[in-house]
């Protein structure tokens, strides 16, 4: 069991992502902006991160930045969940420090997977 | 001998080098031998004193020792000193001694007598009687002594004394003879000394002599012809002795003789040249004069040719014409000498100059310049002159008759009109047929002149259109040579180089220009490098270069154009366009096939992410139908965010079609309200109706949509419930609709983009609402097309309220009324202009369904024609016409040009989406086909109810009747 933050400002797909991840027995909290997400960065250890890109006042990308600047945080996995799915789009997530991108509409099967492989050290 | 005769007669200077010679050989011979003579004189006398001198002094010896011996002798006697008789024996040696002596220098006899007396006298007495006194004495036989001394002792003695006496006197007489003997040697001596001198002097005089007859002689009588030869008398060379030498003279006398001939010679020549020179001076005279008088013609020509400089220099000093006239009047008066003159160009200004004349006097001339004297000058195109007398107020104090010269004078353009006319007056004489010659010359100077004005006029004319053209550009556009110094801009360039006045930038060079385009600039590197590869290295293709120019909030985009001439580069035109809109939206699209992509993925996640779920678990009835619920409003939400984003494509892009029909505003509202209602249990609705004209012209459904997104947005927006008010009111001429909430409020930075695309207030409580952030777009884009606004004021937290604003048709509120107006404007003339027969004729019967008298023409030209005769009511356009020479468009213009056509209202009927060109032409409306034809008939009606409102003149019944 995994403790798991998702940040989503849409509330289906938050719901989507967290029945998927509970039917897995991990325990996600959920954050509906950047402010929320991070406040709940700062006060917990999160195993993983699930970031979505498009989120109201800091976007998943300002995120990230500001955790990796978080002393602590430097090392925490983040996985970005975004629509902006594009080679470039992809290159900035990962060069802001980001571990993991996914492309929206993704398979809550295979991010289940994916997720799976990184809390087990497989992915890389 | 004979050799060296001749050998001296060759040179005068040997003769007298041999003259000399001779002369010092006596001259040193005669002076030696008379010094030698007496030296010898001296020298011989010498010796004889000496010696006699040398006897007198042994004499004396002698005598001092034998007087000693005597005194001795008779001391001893006397007193019988011994020491006495030893002297008297010194005194016997040195008397002795001294006769020895003398005997050696004795030369005469008597010396050698005196020497041998004195020798026996000696004997003697030393041998004889001293020694027998001094016995007789010492034996004291004083008897004897005393006969001893009688008995010839003392007389022998004094013998003896009186024998050197005479021998002493002989010898000093014996000196004085030789002395005398000097004397008269020397006396001898100096006579042959004198007569030496003598001898010498009278040589000389004959050396002299000889020298004046071999020099003197010749060179006086040389002298002489010469002197003959300088007062021109006949000479006879031969005369000349002296050409016979031998010698320097001789040669000298041959020269002179030569130089005698030779002169004669060129003296011969000399005269014959003499001769040609004075006749070559009497013509240089002629000459001369000739020239002088050239000279004062040329003097004459300068003064002229001045007065044409000055007046030359006047025409080219300006190109400002005022200037050139005053400057051609002032100088031609000063050419003439003129009193009083007058120019006026043969322009619509008249522009003119004068000198010497009254502003009234000016006036005049200008008034009567087309009937004047001068009219001659338009016909004749020459010159002319008039004499006459003075009037009274011409002639100031004067009382006599005086006359005045004027000279009219055309100045003829290169086409030979008349382009300006000269009027000059002189008082002091009449203008002569010379000086009107000039005059007709300098004309043709002021012809150029003029016609040099009138190409600077143009040209700066032509510049000017230029500088405006280049001006009413938007693009800020910059032509700069090849050296980078600015050349020409316009104004719009001026202010992006933060300049004042497109005079500062004149000739600018490239860092003076520069500098203020880069400094604001946020690329000033780059953009430096840019313009200095186009400006300085001639690059000829490049790629637009774009900058931001951050103070302003504008970005640029620079592109540039080699400029050629002749086939060689001139310099560079850089055209700065701002691009802020373009690039914003640019932006913006890229923004929003971003969001839109963004917006259609998330539903799509759901959608996806939830089937795959059920797909692939065992689910729960309860999480099934939670999960199916789900996906259904999902779908839903992404039906209605394709729905909406065609919506709003096709209302940008101008095609969405509105069927616009009278509508009661009320009725949609109300019937919106009762669909919302159902949405919502936590909200009141209001309906507040403040007015009874409630009827607008629109597309019901698209009205409705209006209204549905603004009452939705309220409920969303407003989560906690509320009231929720619908205010229809009236203002101005326009109906008014509030739409009223009291929820969250819309913070005021996001207000002016609130109608924008995809713009979702960036606030966690509204991001929790769903929507597709087209909605209020697409409300701004049908009430557009409904001329009419929208508009939204709001407080955070407490609510926020959208106006809608829609132009009032009181006119048309009821049906009845709509019937009316239909019958009203029923006989209204229609003129069609559409090649397609079919669809002319489809919407031919529309419109006289609905009443309208049309008439159909294929044509443009023919349509023109048309219009103009018969004066429609309203006319449909269609831009693609068959015949190629006049368009649509051209149609359009044409009607638009015409004053009395231009109000008529014209509806394009066009297959081209051109709407914004045609109403920029001045089309009243716009219609892309394929359309209803009721929309045409529609759009007539309401177009000439809304021009009848506007209070413009719409006569369609009188016409009716003329009919």
């Amino acid at each position: 069991m995994a403790k798991i933050l998702l940040a989503e400002d849409e509330e289906v797909l938050r719901m989507l992502v967290v029945d998927t991840l509970e039917d897995e027995g991990h325990d996600i909290d959920e954050a509906c902006d950047g402010e929320e997400a991070l406040e709940m960065i700062k006060q917990n250890d999160y195993d993983l991160i699930l970031l979505d890109y498009m989120m109201p006042i800091y976007t998943g990308l300002e995120v990230i930045q500001q955790v990796r600047n978080m002393p602590d945080k430097k090392h925490v996995k983040i996985m970005m969940l975004s629509a902006k799915s594009q080679q470039a789009d992809q290159q900035r997530v990962l060069e802001a420090g980001a571990d993991y991108f996914m492309a929206k509409p993704y398979s809550p099967l295979e991010l289940v997977q994916r997720i799976e492989a990184i809390l087990h050290g497989e992915d890389a | 001998m004979e050799k060296m005769r001749k050998y001296f007669r060759k040179s005068l200077a040997r003769q007298f080098v041999v003259l000399v010679a001779s002369f010092l050989v006596v001259f040193v011979i005669g002076a030696t031998s008379l010094f030698v003579y007496q030296s010898s004189l001296t020298t011989s006398f010498e010796q004889k004193k000496n010696q006699i001198e040398t006897k007198m002094k042994y004499a004396q010896e002698m005598e001092r020792a034998f007087n000693q011996a005597f005194s001795d002798a008779r001391g001893y006697l006397a007193f019988n000193r011994k020491e006495f008789k030893l002297s008297i024996f010194r005194q016997q040696e040195n008397a002795q001694a001294a006769i020895d002596a003398l005997e050696l220098v004795a030369t005469t006899k008597d010396d050698m007598q005196f020497v041998a007396k004195a020798r026996q006298f000696a004997s003697y007495y030393f041998g004889d009687l001293v020694p027998q006194a001094i016995e007789a004495f010492e034996n004291g036989n004083i008897q004897k002594v005393l006969s001893l001394s009688e008995n010839g002792g003392t007389a022998s003695i004094e013998q003896f004394q009186f024998q050197m006496k005479t021998y002493k006197n002989k010898l000093s007489e014996q000196l004085d003879l030789e002395f005398q003997q000097l004397r008269d040697a020397q006396t001898t001596a100096q006579t042959a000394f004198i007569l030496f001198i003598a001898v010498i002097l009278a040589i000389l005089i004959t050396i002299a002599r000889i020298m004046m007859t071999k020099i003197g002689r010749p060179l006086n009588e040389l002298a002489k012809v010469a002197e003959k030869i300088a007062n021109d008398q006949q000479v006879v060379y031969d005369e000349l002795e002296a050409t016979n030498r031998e010698d320097e003279i001789g040669k000298l006398a041959s020269a002179f003789k030569k130089m005698l001939t030779s002169i004669q010679e060129k003296e011969e020549s000399l005269m014959a040249h003499n001769e040609e020179l004075l006749a070559q001076q009497d013509e240089l005279e002629v000459q001369q004069a000739e020239l002088e008088q050239a000279l004062e013609m040329m003097q004459a020509r300068e003064k002229e040719l001045k007065r044409h400089n000055d007046f030359i220099h006047g025409l080219s000093s300006s190109l400002d014409k005022q200037e050139v006239l005053k400057s051609i009047v002032f100088n031609m008066a000063r050419v003439m000498e003129a009193d009083r003159g007058m120019i006026v160009l043969m322009n619509d200004e008249q522009t003119h100059a004068s000198f010497g004349l009254s502003e009234s006097g000016v006036e005049q001339f200008l008034t009567y310049i087309y009937n004047g004297l001068h009219q001659r000058l338009f016909e004749q195109k020459k010159p002319f002159m008039l004499k006459r007398e003075l009037t009274p107020s011409e002639k100031g104090y004067h009382q006599e008759t005086m006359f005045v010269h004027d000279v009219f004078l055309p100045v003829l353009s290169n086409t030979n009109d008349v382009q300006a006319i000269l009027v000059f007056s002189r008082f002091s004489g009449p203008f002569s047929d010379e000086e009107i010659q000039e005059y007709v010359g300098l004309t043709k100077q002021i012809s150029i002149s003029l016609q040099k004005i009138a190409l600077y006029e143009q040209s700066e004319q032509a510049r000017e259109t230029v500088q405006h053209i280049l001006n009413t550009v938007q693009e800020g556009i910059h032509f700069v040579d090849r050296d980078g110094h600015s050349v020409m801009v316009n104004k719009q360039m001026v202010a992006l180089l933060q300049k004042e006045t497109i005079a500062e930038l004149e000739g600018a060079s490239y860092e003076q220009w520069a500098r203020g385009l880069v400094e604001q600039s946020d690329a000033g590197k780059k953009l430096c490098d840019y313009l200095q590869a186009i400006i300085f290295n001639g690059d000829e293709e490049h790629e637009p270069f774009v900058y931001h120019l951050p103070q302003k909030r504008k970005v640029m985009q620079v592109y540039a154009k080699p400029l050629y001439r002749n086939g060689e580069r001139q310099g560079t035109v850089f055209v700065h366009r701002d691009i802020t809109k373009q690039f914003e939206v640019d932006q913006m699209k890229s923004e929003f096939v971003s969001t839109v992509s963004h917006e259609l993925r998330t539903p799509l996640s759901s959608v996806l992410g939830f089937t795959e779920l059920m797909l692939t678990k065992e689910l729960k009835p309860e999480r099934q139908k939670k999960y199916l619920t789900t996906i259904y409003q999902e779908a839903k939400r992404l039906t209605a965010l394709i729905n909406d984003f065609l919506d709003v494509q096709r209302m940008e892009s101008g095609k969405q079609t509105y069927d616009k029909k009278y509508e009661d505003i009320v009725s949609i509202i109300e019937s919106v309200i009762e669909t919302q209602k159902v949405n919502t249990k936590i909200h009141q609705f209001h309906l507040q109706k403040e007015t009874d004209k409630t009827t607008v012209l629109g597309d019901r459904d698209k009205l409705a949509q209006v209204f549905t997104n603004l009452i939705s947005n309220a409920i969303k927006y407003s989560p906690e419930g509320g009231n929720i008010t619908v205010r229809i009111y009236e203002r101005g001429n326009r109906l008014c609709v509030d739409v009223q909430d009291e929820g969250l409020g819309i913070p005021e930075e996001a207000l002016p983009n609130l109608f924008t695309k995809f713009y979702r207030v960036d606030n966690s409580d509204r991001r929790r609402i769903g929507g597709t952030g087209l909605g209020l777009a697409i409300v701004k884009e049908i009430v557009k097309a409904h001329e009419g606004e929208v508009s939204v004021t709001s407080e955070l937290k407490k609510g926020s309220t959208f106006t809608v604003s829609l132009p009032l048709v009181a006119l048309a509120s009821t049906e009845e009324e709509e019937r009316d107006n239909n019958e009203k404007y029923a006989h209204a003339h229609v003129i069609i202009v559409e090649d397609d027969e079919h669809l002319a004729a489809l919407l031919e019967a529309e419109l006289k369904d609905s009443g309208f008298r049309v008439k159909h023409v294929k044509e443009g030209k023919e349509a023109i024609a048309l219009i103009e005769k018969e004066k429609p009511d309203a006319v449909v356009l269609d831009i693609m016409l068959e015949e190629h020479d006049a368009s649509g468009w051209d149609v359009l213009k044409a009607l638009k040009q015409n004053d009395q056509l231009s109000n008529i209202p014209i509806i394009i009927s066009s297959a081209l989406e051109e709407r914004e060109k045609g109403m920029a032409l001045g089309a009243t409306s716009y219609l892309v086909k394929p359309y209803q034809p009721s929309q045409l008939s529609k759009m007539i009606l309401q177009m000439l109810l809304n021009k009848e409102r506007q209070g413009e003149i719409f006569i369609p019944m009188p016409k009716e009747e003329a009919e």
